[in-house]
């Protein structure tokens, strides 16, 4: 057979396609070429052969690839250990520059196209831009219920995609086609669901599930969940169970853990009254009839599949980094120099916000560590600020709110001295801040406050949490700081002490969240602050864009020895 | 402490290097079937070859490395085509999932048929070599080559798609051979 024995658009259509790199045929063409693969066999096979020769035709797509996956990997791949890429047109034309140096150049000039355009447009680069106005508009006022905690292999549908670990979720309809993912409702509740699943978030202690199948782990101090089939209603007692709705209500429940009481949504004679399925106990609950069936665990997911990230792949979800360990010790240690190391800044630590000025003043301790693990010699050192010293530092990435991401942000910190009034001036913070003036800043700030409570503000909120930290001893903060473009933003903090795990993914429990707010202010500084009377040790801050990548002790050591 | 780690990690990187070196074009042209803007399948390309390496620790060195990133790269293709611009052609899901089963098939003796266009090329006569190292290799306007060419674009058009399928039947002829040998 050949291609003639197809009709003639058929091939008409398809090397209009090829000839134009991006598929540039109008959407009637595009259906009508669709609408050929669809229907015949051979069409696929002459779309898939003919693509073969237009991409192998390119001799230098190899190298062009190996680019693009450098780009994304984030480091130049070493030599293969074997290579056995076909290569097909070697006449190469001699002026010919190779393909990675003319990408490149392509790529800068692209670059400095783009920045010279943003300048001279709107008088400075995007990352230095501030928003017009500090409320965003569109802001949706939909509710903060869950947090997609983890997810493999997925494939969303529906409106509402959700796009990363960690962001959180509104009360929205959510169509998982494909994988499995793991939500945190805020009420502690784990939820797990596999696809074909359609859930709907209702509050952070109910969601309605459509169809699907889902294994949901209770949370001992929260009130019963409820979970909607179409039908019916299960209520969680301590539970671990899964349960598999059809599309047409019927549901399959499979109880783990704990006990399930099951309420009919419209009462009816076999769901007169509510019923308790128990630990270890299986039924197929119909609209009329509750049939026993064996407990069958291993047809669910109870958890998300996949191990950990490795170190190599976390890399790039750290953004900043300093140690504050000085790169030389000077005689008189103290005044050894920490003021410019680390990664991700612009500028060296100073007295003032900006470029240029005096080098923040601050004692080093270039020997000590506030970090609970043992350090490499380049990450040891820490600062102490006191009597009212400020240090300001450049973030070369400001945190952005004006946009969707998740940051988190991580540092030690431990009050050494109680002055004889511990009322006043005593406090030892670190802030978000913007190089851009506003009436009303809306900071972003954690620490301690001069009573030495947990502290966070944000937006206009001020947060503090009892009982007080302790001086002498030392606290790992962690700050999960969520924005959003359409939605509201949120700022969580957890204090760790001395003798708390840190665990690897994010806890369910916080020290202080802030309500939802909305702002769209442009972080691009850091200050620490310590007031007049305190005295504060600082250490180990790290930003990055995952949990594990500001707690994980191993990876700053990876991150600057690649620097 | 970090002594042993960068050598563990090299040796890794290597063997992902290696593999993923194997098979870029054939990954590559999975992705690009499924997905007809060239930009928008470089970035599903980018995407999977991250996502290879996030998750090569669970990868199975027994198992076929095409295969397992013909699946990461169609549940990618499947992720990508909601998100984007409502500009770009997009196959229909289904067309997407018949077609994704069929091309990971379909590319299993890639590096063959590849070596058979080789040949089927040497068997043009220079004009026509001319013609596809510009338009497709160059990645020329037909436009300009038809304005250097002094010939209408059309003319050039209709080169290109005779040259394909002259090309297409030339290695088709050849498969063809092969099996009855």
């Amino acid at each position: 057979m050949s291609i003639q024995d197809l009709p003639p658009e058929f091939e008409q259509l398809l090397n209009r396609l090829l000839n134009s790199q991006d598929g540039e045929l109008s959407n009637s063409d595009f259906e009508e070429f669709q609408n050929f693969l669809c229907s015949d066999p051979q069409a696929v096979q002459y779309y898939f052969e003919y693509s073969d020769i237009n991409a192998a035709i390119q001799a230098d797509m190899s190298e062009h690839l190996k680019m693009l996956e450098e780009i994304a990997i984030g480091e130049i791949a070493p030599e293969p250990l074997s290579g056995r890429e076909p290569q097909v047109i070697r006449e190469v034309p001699a002026e010919r520059r190779t393909p990675v140096i003319n990408y490149f150049l392509v790529a800068a000039a692209s670059l400095m196209f783009f920045l010279a355009m943003e300048w001279m447009t709107s008088g400075d680069f995007l990352w230095k831009q501030t928003p017009d106005t500090i409320a965003k508009s569109e802001i949706t006022d939909l509710p903060y219920v869950a947090t997609l905690t983890r997810s493999t292999d997925c494939v969303w549908g529906g409106k509402f995609l959700p796009e990363f670990s960690g962001q959180r979720l509104l009360t929205e309809d959510l169509v998982l086609e494909q994988g499995v993912a793991e939500f945190r409702f805020d009420s502690g509740v784990r939820l797990v669901i596999e696809g074909p699943t359609k859930i709907e978030l209702v509050t952070s202690c109910c969601a309605n599930i459509e169809y699907g199948t889902v294994v949901l782990h209770g949370y001992e101090p929260t009130p019963e969940f409820s979970l909607v089939t179409p039908r019916l209603t299960f209520h969680d007692i301590g539970t671990e169970y899964g349960a598999k709705i059809d599309q047409d209500g019927e549901v399959e429940l499979h109880v783990f853990e704990g006990a399930v009481r099951v309420d009919s949504n419209q009462k009816n004679e076999q769901f007169a009254e509510a019923i308790v399925i128990q630990e270890g106990q299986a039924r197929h609950l119909k609209q009329n009839a509750v049939d026993d069936i064996p407990l069958k665990s291993e047809n669910f997911k109870r958890e998300v599949p996949g191990a950990p990230k490795k170190l190599q792949a976390l890399q790039q979800e750290l953004q900043v980094y300093d140690s504050f360990h000085p790169p030389v010790i000077s005689d008189l240690e103290h005044l050894s120099e920490w003021q410019d190391t680390g990664i991700g800044w612009e500028n060296p630590w100073r007295k003032q916000q900006g470029h240029s000025g005096e080098l923040a003043t601050g004692d080093s301790h270039p020997r000590k560590s506030l970090a609970r693990t043992k350090l490499a010699e380049n990450r040891m050192g820490l600062i102490e600020l006191r009597e009212g010293n400020t240090a300001w530092r450049t973030l070369e990435k400001p945190i952005r709110m004006d946009t969707n991401a998740i940051y988190y942000l991580s540092f030690y910190m431990q009050k050494i001295n109680s002055g004889p009034d511990t009322a006043a001036e005593q406090f030892g913070n670190l802030s978000l801040q913007t190089s851009t003036v506003s009436a009303h800043p809306r900071n972003i700030l954690m620490g301690m406050s001069s009573e030495s409570y947990a502290t966070l503000q944000a937006d206009m909120q001020i947060m503090e949490k009892a009982p007080p930290l302790q001086t002498g001893k030392t606290y790992f903060f962690v700050a999960k700081i969520v924005a959003s473009e359409k939605a509201s933003d949120q700022v969580f903090l957890r204090a760790f002490s001395e003798a708390e795990a840190i665990p690897e993914g994010e806890p369910p429990v916080w020290t202080c969240i802030t309500t939802p707010f909305q702002n769209s202010n442009v972080f691009d500084l850091v200050r620490i602050q310590v007031g007049r009377k305190g005295d504060f040790l600082f250490d180990e801050l790290c930003i990055g864009t995952t949990w594990a990548a500001v707690v994980n002790p191993d990876l700053p050591s990876l991150v600057l020895e690649k620097r | 402490m970090s002594t042993s780690i960068p050598s563990l990690e090299q040796n890794t990187r290597g063997i992902f290097t290696s593999l993923l070196s194997e098979d870029r074009l054939r990954i590559f042209g999975y992705i690009r079937t499924l997905v007809p803007h060239s930009s928008d399948a470089e970035d599903v390309y980018q995407h999977v070859c991250l996502t290879l390496w996030n998750k090569f620790d669970e990868f199975d060195q027994e198992r076929s490395f095409f295969s397992w990133a013909c699946g990461i790269a169609f549940f990618t293709v499947c992720n990508h085509r909601r998100k984007i611009r409502l500009d770009r052609h997009y196959f229909d899901q289904a067309l997407i999932e018949t077609m994704s089963q069929k091309r990971e098939k379909h590319l299993e003796n890639f590096n063959h048929r590849i070596e058979y266009l080789h040949e089927c090329l040497n068997g043009l006569n220079r004009a026509d070599k001319q013609l596809l190292q510009k338009a497709i290799f160059e990645n020329q306007s037909v436009k300009e080559i038809a304005k250097a060419a002094d010939k209408s674009m059309q003319t050039l058009y209709n080169r290109l798609s005779l040259l394909r399928r002259e090309l297409a039947e030339c290695i088709s002829r050849k498969l063809q051979s092969e099996q009855q040998v």
